[in-house]
């Protein structure tokens, strides 16, 4: 068992509320990807659950118990920013954490960083941005945690070691381990995460398994059957997140049961009513920028 | 025989459905003989770079469908009673009836008639499947 | 777990034993430039001349001679080669002296003069203890090399703070190192100041109680000097350097004018007070550094020495905890 549990965390900085009411449960076993826009709170969030930051209010318990000391032997952390030590080599940071941890296979993360191309006799002043993260991420992922908090954590690779990086994550995943991690690369996310939240400003805009927000949510169109078509009827279904109406063009962002509202949609008399697949990134643009919108509408010219 | 899995993690398509739905192809084309063992969840989930959960679904749903068993420890494999097969083949029509249904209330929405459904119709199958009962 | 400290206190360790050992080979050198002084009848020439030997004979460990100075002043020297010298002057020049019943001594050197003799000593007791205390300023260098070690881990709280630990045990353990690093970093140049005082003569060395308080309040001292920079630096994540660097002037200006009391006048007693109670929480302030001041105008630095081991023993427990009280506050 390694569940975590977010409730109701709050963190402000003075004036502004950096995580407001965010509460998000993670169970055993989950690869969980955290998302949203820059300064939305991720970072701040990640702190907060590893008391690194004081949070306002809320709770954080991993398997049903508050954040201790001893609970560290369980979480491996890499933070946003590499931090290492300058001076030390990289073999000298395995050594530090060799004698913080009670466990720490050393020959494994001696094997990552060899994977990532880093000479683990360099010290962490001449390693650049890339192997400062593939530094960090290796002794976490040498350490075997029960729980992986990983903020951004293939900032500064390429491409091939990204994907070594989600191929870490998908190896941990199947051993039990629960993960947390946050990405800009959608794409990443979309992979290797089950489930997701999406955060904006502080506060928590969408959370789900990947697979079924796929299943949910589409864009059903169509063209009505008059200008003035009353669509009110959609304009009131909860289903329906939002309705664009342009003229008799009509587009609904659906969040639940798309192809029921399809046929709907049909049975008014529209034409050419259609259903359109959205992937994570369109999900996310439409959670954290909802009057951002995929379709243009083109009128033709007097 | 090994089969080519390939998912497009960036489609709108849930990625568990695009598993199902490349296995499902490939039992009822016969690629995938009854008897033969699928990778493990966390083989494909290591090659596709996917979540591994995201595999147990599918094969989760592929069990509940009898197209494949699996046996606790021993690993996934295709039912070997040819019910795999026929399972594989119905969802398949499945698939084309889905299609077909979706192109007729295209047609219908752009304003076209029985008749020239029909015709459409007929060119198809004269394109694509000539011969045959 | 307090191995990237046990680091930095080992390199501290590693330069300055490079540097004892330049300083000791600078000591080897001047030993052999100096060696036809160390010669038998050495003290020919330092007797001055146109003295006259009056007597060479043979003593256990070396030889006894009798010289007669030009001004008649008898001195009977006792030279036992490396285990040192020791002589008696008697004569006119010691009768003429004024002042009598003089002791005076540096180290090991020491010379008394009675009523009717001098006697002069070059190999006498050294006690170990004041020894040490003599290295105080030295060590408060080191503690300032090793200062702000929580302040250096605001910068990676994100791996100090996620091992699996207390805080405060680990800031404790921070502490600890570093203290241990100064204690050996003080006990390495004593071990230096004795091999260089070997290459000239064998120490007498001795351990008195007066001596190991000292060398008590010598500890503390640094201790507390190290912890000022705990409670400077310790919520600061960067810049913290430049303040470690201001800190030596200023702890060391501060005793200084609180010496000033502008003959007793207002303004003068204000400007003394008001230093003299800023110089009371300046560790350095406690400091002999000058063994050539009067008393009276050595200020704090004056005070008996169990009083002064408990006033510095308090400013590093404060300034440790306050240290750590604002450490535990700071936020990745």
């Amino acid at each position: 068992m390694s569940t975590i549990s977010i409730s109701h965390l709050r963190k402000a900085y003075g004036p502004f509320l950096a995580v407001d009411d965010v509460s998000i449960e993670i169970p055993t076993g989950t690869v969980y990807g955290l998302l949203g826009p820059n300064g939305a709170g991720k970072t701040t969030t990640f702190k907060c659950m590893l008391g690194l930051a004081a949070c306002g209010a809320g709770q954080i318990a991993y398997d049903g118990r508050p954040l201790a000391p001893s609970t560290f032997e369980r979480i491996a952390y890499v933070p946003e920013r590499a931090v290492l030590y300058d001076h030390l080599t990289v073999a000298e940071h395995f050594e530090m954490t060799r004698r913080a941890f009670k466990k720490f296979d050393v020959k494994r993360a001696v094997e990552l960083v060899g994977q990532f191309g880093v000479d683990p006799a360099k010290r962490a002043r001449a390693l650049s941005k890339g192997m400062k993260t593939a530094t960090m991420v290796a002794i976490a992922f040498a350490r075997e945690p029960d729980f992986l908090i990983l903020d951004e954590p293939t900032s500064g690779l390429d491409p091939v070691n990204q994907r070594s990086v989600l191929n870490l994550i998908i190896n941990e995943a199947t051993r039990g381990c629960t993960i947390l991690f946050s990405s800009h690369q959608i794409g990443q996310v979309e992979r290797a995460a089950e489930r997701i939240a999406i955060l904006q400003k502080g506060r928590l805009v969408l959370e789900g398994a990947v697979d079924d927000l796929k299943a949910d949510r589409k864009i059903v169109e169509g063209i009505l059957p008059s200008d003035d078509f009353s669509v009110n009827g959609f304009a009131a279904d909860k289903r329906i997140a939002r309705v664009d109406k342009q003229g008799r063009i009509l587009r609904l962002t659906v969040v639940h049961e798309p192809d029921e509202i399809a046929s709907q949609l049909g049975a008014t008399g529209a034409q050419g009513v259609r259903v359109v697949d959205l992937n994570l990134e369109d999900i996310f643009i439409g959670a954290v920028a909802p009057d951002t919108s995929n379709a243009v509408v083109v009128e033709g010219a007097n | 025989m090994p089969i080519i899995m390939t998912v497009d993690p960036r489609s709108g398509v849930p990625i568990y459905l695009q598993l199902i739905e490349q296995i499902k192809r490939s039992v009822a084309l016969g690629i995938m003989a009854g008897g033969e063992q699928l990778p493990t969840v966390k083989q494909l989930a290591l090659d596709l770079t996917i979540n591994p959960n995201t595999v147990a679904r599918a094969y989760r749903d592929l069990e509940r469908d009898g197209v494949i068993e699996t046996s606790p420890g021993r690993g996934s494999f295709v039912r070997g009673d040819g019910a795999a097969q026929t399972t594989a083949q119905n969802a398949g029509a499945d698939v084309a009836r889905e299609s077909f249904e979706n192109a007729v209330r295209e047609a219908k929405s752009l304003g076209l008639g029985r008749g020239a459904v029909r015709e459409i119709f007929a060119a198809s199958l004269d394109r694509w499947l000539p011969e045959g009962p | 777990m307090a191995y990237v400290e046990w680091l930095r206190v080992k390199k501290t360790l590693i330069v300055l034993s490079i540097i004892l050992g330049a300083l000791f080979l600078i000591a080897v050198v001047v030993r052999i430039s100096v060696n036809n002084e160390f010669g038998p009848g050495r003290l020919n020439s330092m007797i001055g001349d146109g003295a006259t030997v009056v007597s060479t004979q043979a003593v256990p460990g070396g030889t006894r001679t009798v010289y007669k100075a030009k001004n008649g002043d008898t001195v009977t020297v006792t030279d036992r080669g490396a285990e040192g010298i020791t002589g008696i002057v008697t004569g006119p020049t010691v009768d003429a002296k004024r002042s009598k019943n003089q002791h005076v001594r540096i180290g090991p050197f020491s010379m008394t003069a009675s009523k009717s003799e001098v006697d002069f000593e070059t190999n006498g007791p050294i006690d170990v203890g004041m020894l040490f205390a003599y290295l105080t300023i030295f060590g408060a260098i080191v503690a300032t090399v090793l200062a702000a070690p929580l302040a250096r881990e605001n910068e990676r709280l994100e791996v100090a703070w996620t091992k699996p630990i207390d805080r405060t045990l680990y800031a404790l353990q921070l502490y600890g190192v570093d203290i241990v690093g100064i204690v050996a970093a003080m006990l390495l140049m004593l071990v230096a100041c004795i091999a260089a005082y070997t290459l000239f003569q064998i120490p007498h060395l001795t351990l008195t109680a007066d001596g190991a308080l000292h060398a008590l309040v010598a500890i503390v001292a640094c201790a507390a000097w190290y912890a000022m920079f705990a409670a400077i630096t310790s919520w600061m994540k960067r810049g913290f350097g430049a303040f470690i660097g201001i800190a030596w002037p200023v702890a060391l200006f501060v005793p200084g004018l609180a010496l000033i009391g502008l003959g007793g006048s207002v303004i003068g007693l204000t400007f003394h007070w008001t230093f003299q109670v800023i110089s009371a929480v300046d560790p350095l302030a406690y400091l002999n550094l000058s063994s050539g001041i009067p008393r009276h105008n050595m200020g704090l630095a004056a005070i008996d020495e169990p009083l002064k081991l408990l006033v510095l023993a308090a400013l590093a427990l404060v300034y440790a905890g306050a240290g750590l009280i604002e450490w535990r506050r700071v936020e990745a």
